[in-house]
């Protein structure tokens, strides 16, 4: 599993321990990689993915009155949102001044479920977020 | 002409909103399967 995640364009290294039943994978910056490419391919190498511990970057915003993050690539992905306690309200705070027209950019730390459908877009559970170039 | 100039401004322009987005890191629970 390790040597076919490495082989995707964008990864910069792969780590895999059995033990703790974690892949660490490293991107380069500017890549396309989605989650569900990198859960196909664990899965085509008789692995079972299951959650992900995740730094992603994109845009917030609010879409029908909800906080969501989208993560463009290849296929845009919307994740919708939810705050750790650990967050401490401060991604609420930053949605109050989001709008349509405003787009903020971040940079999030999280975890994402595994769908329980395919065709189910999971929630990203922020953990910790940083705002990136001021806006 | 004017138009190919034109085109690739957008491209120039497009690109860095493309690319503002993406996973930097993935650490994925995995399990084998018997």
């Amino acid at each position: 599993v390790r040597v076919a995640v490495k082989k995707i364009d964008g990864v910069k290294s792969v780590e895999v321990s059995l033990n703790h039943g974690v892949a660490d994978i490293i991107l380069q910056p500017d890549n396309a990689v989605s989650l569900d490419r990198i859960r196909q391919i664990v899965l085509d190498n008789g692995f079972s993915p299951r959650e992900a511990e995740v730094v992603v970057k994109g845009h917030v915003m609010q879409k029908d009155s909800q906080p969501v993050l989208k993560v463009s690539g290849l296929k845009d992905v919307i994740y919708p949102l939810t705050e750790a306690p650990e967050a401490k309200g401060k991604m609420v705070e930053l949605l109050k001044t989001t709008s349509k027209q405003t787009e903020k950019v971040v940079t999030i730390r999280g975890l994402i479920e595994q769908p329980k459908k395919p065709s189910m877009t999971p929630r990203l559970l922020v953990r910790e977020f940083k705002l990136e170039g001021g806006e | 002409m004017k138009r190919i100039v034109v085109l690739g401004l957008m491209i120039l322009l497009l690109v860095p909103q493309l690319v503002q987005a993406e996973f930097l890191r993935v650490q994925l629970k995995i399990y084998g399967m018997d």
